[in-house]
């Protein structure tokens, strides 16, 4: 009878530490949900992607913030524009930014812009429609190219200089992509045009005949005695292995350097 | 003219029966039973521009106007076949003759064979109407006998290396030598080029027969107006070379590295005669210039200068480049940079066919493949065959300058994903031009069998042929050394690039159309070049 009342407790106390574990998970992504809410600063309602912003590093003015904020909404017709300042992290500047995009939003098309204060440098992760017009060796070559102002404190410049870049090299992809076509298509006939050339070359001269054929056409008589060999002299010329020259030389005058 | 005994109609060689034939009563008789009576009368007219033979048909009566470089012809009044027989005559009178093997028929299957791999040829060139103008022509070549006679002594060598020495045995061999060549032909006639005569080469000798005029009737034929001289360096060149050779097989010989003993081996005693060959003869007329399909009327062997059709070309090569599209779309990925580095290797190459052909295009002008054009300049100094030093240098140099460019254009190739790739292919690009231009300054060029020496051009003449692939290149490289992060500058670089390339290419057909045609021959023009300079 006291077992059974024991049982009965000890279940109603498991219950309740479920419950309280639950409602204390529940209660945290609501507030991650919410810190990440925060960050999110404009929504474009067509595309649905974001413009996100997290000055960890406190590197914006209000003023700055707004400014690039209202330039990264034009990006969000094309992908989520994210923008990421931290004061020093482990990882490389552009790792950091492809992680932190990647558990942002995942394979979503878009562009995150890490200034890393401890490293003096920038990082960027494009991926989707912006990845493709704005491709990993130009963004490197960029954020290379800024390393100066990042280093004089330029931050807010330097970031607003990446993504308008970014939205050229998307908002000129399609062009970019004709132009490729077109080159591809002239290079092709350049090609075919040269490939054909080396053709009519071979086949519109007139071909040498050579000797053999001429005297093969010719009557002909040839014979000789068995030639007789005689022996006239010997000549010896002194020529050592390279290494065998070098030993001698050594052998005559250690200490010599100049003929080295 | 040769008239049948029975009909009094005129006689013709036919090919297939080898023998003459009435076409009116088919009466047939051999060549050399058959006695001419007539001659057609010949006058000598000399006028201000110009002086011409005036020769009278012995059938009509009608008036032949004749160069002095004609032996048979036909009258434009009755189509009688006219033999001018004071043409072969006496010293001119050729020893030997190879009648016509090949009719009218077998050629016109030959020339549309030879013209299946041109697909670029004017369509002109393979119209039915067209081909019926083949005409068979006699042309005089001289015939020569090369002889080697007595004793040769020849200089050899044996090499050994015994520890840190090289041993060389020096030693003579001595062997008596009876040789003897008959039938080296070479072309006695000026208006018919050395390289299509011997593109149509050999004649088998053995199938000469004794000349009588009999055999030109129905036929042109050429008299001979080449020094005979000429060609006797060739044929002391040839034979020296072919003794050498069989010497060097003996062997006793081969046990032996022999000196260069050509010299040693060149016959002692050169004969000539004259002969009469026959040949095919299709002309294809372009506003000014004319190119020519030979074939020999003894073998059919078939050769020719064929122009290319720019519109068919062009159609042609953008066939050629769908593939080509396909291939770079989507199975080759590149880098932008690595595209406009690949145009610059293109107007690399171009620059190269250029100025080559502009080499080929002096050497023309020259006369250098036509040796017995009248107008020869022989810029090389010597004229040997054997173990010629210039050309086993140009080997070197060549496989040097190749594995350069190879390894350029592999650098600039597989650093499309590094950092500073442009600088790379920048460099990559400029070492590349410097070969081209390097490789193309030492290609020889020059038809025959003389030393090719290399054709000095002129900075005029070097900047003509590369400005457009230059500006090209230019462009590429000012692109790669500013190196922008934008694609789009590339692919429009690279655009532009293609485009003056593309504009090169018509430019190097044309010079291609220039060498395989000729100017139209002046042959009654007195004074002057024959192009009307």
């Amino acid at each position: 009878m006291a077992d059974k009342c024991t049982y009965r407790l000890l279940g109603w106390l498991g219950r309740i530490l479920l419950g309280i574990v639950l409602l204390l998970n529940m209660s945290g992504k609501a507030a991650y949900a919410a810190e990440e809410a925060d960050h999110v600063l404009y929504r474009n309602e067509t595309t649905g992607y974001e413009v996100y912003v997290y000055d960890q590093a406190q590197v914006l003015s209000e003023l700055d913030a707004e400014r690039l904020a209202e330039q990264m909404k034009e990006l969000t017709q094309y992908g989520n524009a994210v923008f990421w300042s931290v004061q020093d992290n482990p990882l490389s500047v552009s790792g950091y930014a492809e992680a932190h995009y990647l558990n942002l939003y995942g394979d979503e098309s878009g562009i995150l812009v890490v200034l890393d204060l401890g490293k003096e440098r920038a990082g960027v992760y494009s991926t989707g429609r912006i990845g493709r017009a704005f491709g990993a060796r130009e963004r490197e070559r960029l954020a290379s190219s800024l390393r100066r102002s990042i280093k004089n404190g330029s931050y807010a410049p330097s970031a607003q200089v990446i993504f308008s870049r970014a939205l050229s090299a998307v908002e000129g992809e399609f062009m970019a992509r004709v132009t490729k076509y077109a080159c591809n298509a002239l290079i092709a006939l350049i090609l075919a045009m040269l490939i054909n050339f080396v053709a009519v070359n071979l086949s519109s001269r007139p071909q040498w005949t050579s000797d053999s054929e001429l005297l093969e056409a010719t009557l002909s008589y040839f014979d000789n005695t068995e030639p007789e060999v005689e022996f006239v002299t010997t000549v010896d010329h002194y020529k050592p292995n390279t290494g065998v020259q070098v030993l001698e030389q050594l052998n005559k005058n250690p200490f010599d350097m100049r003929r080295f | 003219m040769y008239e049948c005994p029975n009909c009094n109609a005129n006689l013709r060689f036919d090919i297939r029966t080898q023998n003459l034939l009435c076409d009116h009563c088919g009466t047939q008789m051999d060549p050399y039973a058959f006695q001419k009576e007539r001659d057609a009368e010949e006058v000598q007219v000399q006028e201000e521009d110009y002086e011409v033979t005036v020769f009278t048909c012995p059938q009509c009566g009608g008036q032949l106007l004749s160069d002095d470089t004609t032996a048979a012809t036909f009258c434009s009044f009755c189509g009688g076949s006219t033999i001018l027989d004071s043409r072969i005559s006496n010293q001119r009178r050729p020893a030997h003759i190879i009648p016509f093997q090949k009719t009218k028929e077998d050629c016109r299957k030959i020339y549309l064979k030879m013209m299946r791999r041109a697909p670029y040829a004017p369509t002109e060139m393979k119209r039915e109407e067209y081909i019926a103008r083949m005409r068979s022509i006699y042309i005089p070549y001289w015939v020569y006998t090369g002889e080697k006679n007595g004793r040769v002594k020849l200089s050899a060598s044996k090499l050994a290396r015994h520890g840190n020495h090289d041993v060389t045995q020096l030693y003579n061999i001595r062997t008596n030598l009876q040789a003897k060549y008959t039938g080296l032909a070479f072309d006695a006639s000026e208006g018919f080029s050395d390289a299509l005569s011997n593109a149509i080469a050999p004649f088998q000798w053995r199938e000469a027969r004794p000349f009588t005029p009999a055999y030109l009737s129905g036929f042109y034929a050429d008299v001979d107006d080449v020094d005979p001289e000429l060609y006797e360096s060739d044929v002391s060149d040839i034979v020296g070379y072919e003794l050498y050779k069989k010497i060097a097989e003996d062997p006793v010989c081969t046990k032996y590295t022999l000196g260069d003993v050509v010299e040693e081996m060149r016959p002692n005693k050169i004969k000539r005669e004259l002969s009469m060959f026959p040949v095919w003869f299709l002309t294809y007329r372009n506003k000014d210039r004319v190119s020519y399909a030979v074939i020999n009327g003894q073998t059919g062997k078939a050769a020719g200068d064929i122009p290319v059709d720019k519109g068919k070309y062009f159609l042609g090569s953008l066939l050629l480049a769908i593939p080509l599209f396909i291939l770079l779309n989507l199975v080759i990925s590149m880098q932008a940079s690595t595209m406009l580095f690949l145009t610059g290797l293109l107007a690399g190459v171009c620059a190269f066919i250029s100025v080559v052909q502009k080499k080929q295009l002096r050497a023309k002008e020259d006369y250098m493949d036509d040796k017995g054009s009248g107008r020869y300049l022989n810029l090389g100094k010597k004229e040997k065959t054997v173990l010629r030093k210039g050309a086993r240098l140009d080997m070197t140099r060549a496989i040097a300058l190749c594995l350069i460019m190879l390894w350029s254009i592999g650098m600039g190739i597989f650093s499309g994903s590094k950092q500073s790739a442009e600088m790379m292919q920048l460099f990559s690009l400029v070492v590349y031009s410097a070969v081209m231009l390097v490789g193309s300054h030492y290609v020889r060029v020059g038809g025959g069998r003389t030393e090719k020496p290399r054709i000095p051009l002129s900075i005029k003449d070097i900047a003509t042929a590369i400005v457009k692939p230059a500006i090209g290149g230019g462009i590429a490289a000012i692109v790669l050394c500013v190196h922008p992060s934008w694609s789009l500058y590339y692919y429009v670089a690279a655009v532009a690039v293609t485009l003056l390339i593309g504009w090169d290419v018509m430019g190097i057909i044309d010079r291609h159309n220039l060498l395989t045609s000729r100017p139209l021959p002046q042959f009654n023009r007195r004074g002057g070049e024959e192009d009307g300079r």
